[in-house]
């Protein structure tokens, strides 16, 4: 397995890739890794759709996954891997519609991954930050 | 001269029976799980002492499948009247506990008897539903049963307030009549409301589901929009019914209970001017401004957790009953989607039809972008504000507080929609869109041409706020009838409303408008 940074149209993305071949006992990866999470959503046009292949047996967008309630700009992500944070704390600013929308935390936890830099633009659904 | 012992024992042996539904066995099981019988539900519904019942010796008539010699005590509903807060209404509880609820034609017609009952008399209905749905054995009675209840649900619609307990299982057509009333409470635990259950969706489909992902409470209150209050418990539910019943008036041609002194008291509020946010781009939780407009502080909202960019909800200002609408700047940076429309829509002709005046709170960027919202139809489901708000009669003041551009300026309730009132912030930013937007078209060449665009529309942007989109060009223009502080808000609205008391408007006679659906 490989871990790679890609970024795509100002979004950074962390993925895992395994070739099958080689790694023929590849176990899932264990949703704890924070480079885990791979960009199911990735743009249709991404040039390096490394991240798309079903390889990676793709965390779903399940517990802990903290999608965006809307397209926007990132403004700033207030928190980082591994620190933990409580129900209703901030986690990235976005904005979108000439606001400022805060994403806040669902539930108490800890960061296992953060999606999206200052700068990037994401869609709706799109995972910014997962939490264990 | 007195009764005859026999005919009084008789009536006692039947009374007995009857009261006694489902049996103690029944009742106890429903306790020992935290929930009332259908008698309790009624119990706790009305004023003690008040209840008067009809249809309890009622029979079912079923002939087929061995039913003929069966009893069904009141045939699995309770029906009658009573008072709330020394108001009548009329109510009926469907008794899980007899034959699961199941509906037959004796059932239906006693419910169809509650709904008659309440519109003769111009009183809210309650209705607790709780039942297995249609008796089979009963065949086409029981679905001609269905249809006759529906059909009374529309005749009320508008005449008097319906209001729907769900507090058990409303599988199948018996939940199209709860949808027909006003307003649904479902209870979080026990409660089951669908059309087609994960059964038949994994049978028809092979998508597989859960009752919670489409049945229950928490979907219905969050993702299919289909209900207005979650109640913890029976117990709870009742309280919604009470406190929701407080502002609503017993039917169409009565004002809703104002609260009115006669001595209106003009002060300010300065707390409002601190919950503004001096950058325009800070979310502000709008619920912050409805509880300090409301008196006391107290709101009922509807809907919470469904399109939670707009804010619906009932409270008084100077003691007169009124809905708010607001934008919900902290969710969907205050757009208005299809769901939020339809939300805010309903809502708006609830109130129109009970006399209940609207109050509309703007903070609005526009419709929400979206290839989704376009092709699920926003033009259609947008309309449906605009619709409801000209339609409606009823006082309408409007304040723009912060943000108010595009077609949503106008969905929110503008000057030309009818509002009797608008009043602005000083920090409202009226236009066709935001200064961003608009500079890029307005400076095309100017912006094609400039050596460092990025700062030229900023500085044309910035120059296009303080110029076009303050509130005094449109308070020029009469769009705005008045800016006012913040803090002056509350006495603003409840000086308007009282002047409103009289209202009268009227509009050309026809069967009805034709509002797109």
């Amino acid at each position: 397995m490989k871990r790679l940074r890609i970024t795509v149209q100002g979004i950074t993305y962390d993925v895992t890739v395994e070739d099958e071949d080689l790694d023929a006992a590849a176990v899932p990866a264990p949703a704890a890794k924070p480079a885990a999470p791979a960009p199911v959503a990735a743009p249709v046009a991404a040039p390096a759709p490394v991240a798309a292949p079903a390889a990676a047996p793709a965390a779903p967008a399940g517990d802990g996954a903290v999608p965006s309630p809307l397209a926007g700009t990132v403004m700033s992500v207030e928190v980082s891997v591994g620190q933990k944070v409580s129900g209703g704390d901030t986690l990235v600013v976005l904005e979108a519609m000439k606001m400022n929308t805060n994403i806040s935390a669902p539930s108490d936890g800890t960061v296992t991954a953060v999606n999206v830099a200052p700068g990037a633009t994401v869609t709706e659904g799109q995972i910014l930050v997962t939490l264990s | 001269m007195a009764i005859s012992k026999t005919l009084s024992d008789e009536l006692e042996k039947r009374r007995k029976i009857a009261l006694d539904g489902g049996g103690a066995k029944k009742a106890e099981d429903r306790h020992a799980k935290g929930r009332m019988t259908a008698r309790e539900r009624l119990g706790s519904l009305f004023s003690k002492g008040t209840f008067q019942e009809f249809g309890l010796h009622a029979q079912h008539n079923t002939r087929y499948f061995g039913m003929a010699d069966k009893s069904i005590p009141t045939d699995g509903v309770i029906c009658g009247t009573g008072f709330v807060d020394g108001r009548p209404v009329a109510a009926f509880s469907q008794d899980f506990g007899v034959v699961g609820g199941s509906l037959g034609e004796i059932h239906a017609k006693k419910i169809c008897a509650a709904l008659d009952h309440a519109v003769k008399a111009g009183v809210p209905v309650v209705g607790f539903n709780d039942s297995g749905g249609a008796r089979i054995q009963e065949g086409v009675g029981a679905l001609s049963g269905y249809g006759q209840v529906f059909y009374r649900n529309v005749q009320l619609s508008g005449v008097v307030p319906q209001i729907s307990v769900i507090a058990g299982p409303c599988a199948g057509g018996a939940a199209y009549s709860p949808a027909l009333t006003d307003f649904i409470i479902m209870t979080r635990k026990n409660a089951q409301m669908f059309i087609c259950g994960p059964e038949v969706i994994r049978s028809v489909t092979g998508q597989v589901t859960t009752m919670d992902e489409i049945g229950s409470a928490q979907a219905h209150a969050s993702v299919s929009g289909n209900i207005h209050f979650i109640a913890e418990d029976d117990a709870h539910a009742v309280q919604i019914v009470h406190k929701l019943l407080s502002f609503l008036p017993s039917n169409n041609m009565m004002d809703p209970p104002h609260h009115i002194e006669p001595d209106l008291k003009i002060v300010d509020d300065p707390a409002l001017d601190e919950l503004v946010p001096a950058d325009s781009k800070t979310p502000f939780d709008c619920r912050k401004v409805i509880k300090s407009l409301a008196d006391g502080g107290d709101f009922l909202e509807v809907m919470e957790h469904f399109a939670a960019n707009i804010v619906i909800g009932f409270g008084r200002i100077g003691g007169v009953v009124v809905g708010f609408v607001s934008n919900q700047p902290t969710v969907k940076a205050g757009t208005l989607d299809i769901d939020a429309s339809d939300k805010a829509a309903r809502f708006v002709r609830f109130c129109n039809v009970y006399n209940i005046p609207i109050v509309t709170l703007v903070d609005v960027p526009g419709f929400l972008p979206g290839v989704n919202e376009e092709r699920r139809g926003i033009i259609r489901h947008g309309a449906k504000m605009l619709f409801a708000y000209a339609s409606a009669t009823v006082p309408k003041i409007t304040v723009i507080m912060r943000k108010a551009y595009g077609g949503a300026y106008l969905a929110m309730c503008s000057e030309d929609m009818g509002a009797d009132r608008v009043i602005a912030w000083p920090t409202a930013e009226i236009a066709v869109m935001g200064a961003e937007g608009a500079v890029s078209i307005l400076y095309r060449k100017e912006l094609a041409e400039a050596e460092d665009k990025v700062a030229k529309a900023k500085e044309l942007a910035d120059e296009y706020r303080t110029e076009f989109a303050t509130p005094y060009l449109s308070a020029g223009r009469l769009a705005i009838h008045d800016i006012i502080q913040p803090r002056e808000t509350k006495s603003s609205i409840a000086l308007t409303l009282r002047g409103l008391m009289s209202k009268r408007e009227t509009r050309p006679p026809k069967k009805h408008g034709n509002i797109p659906l």
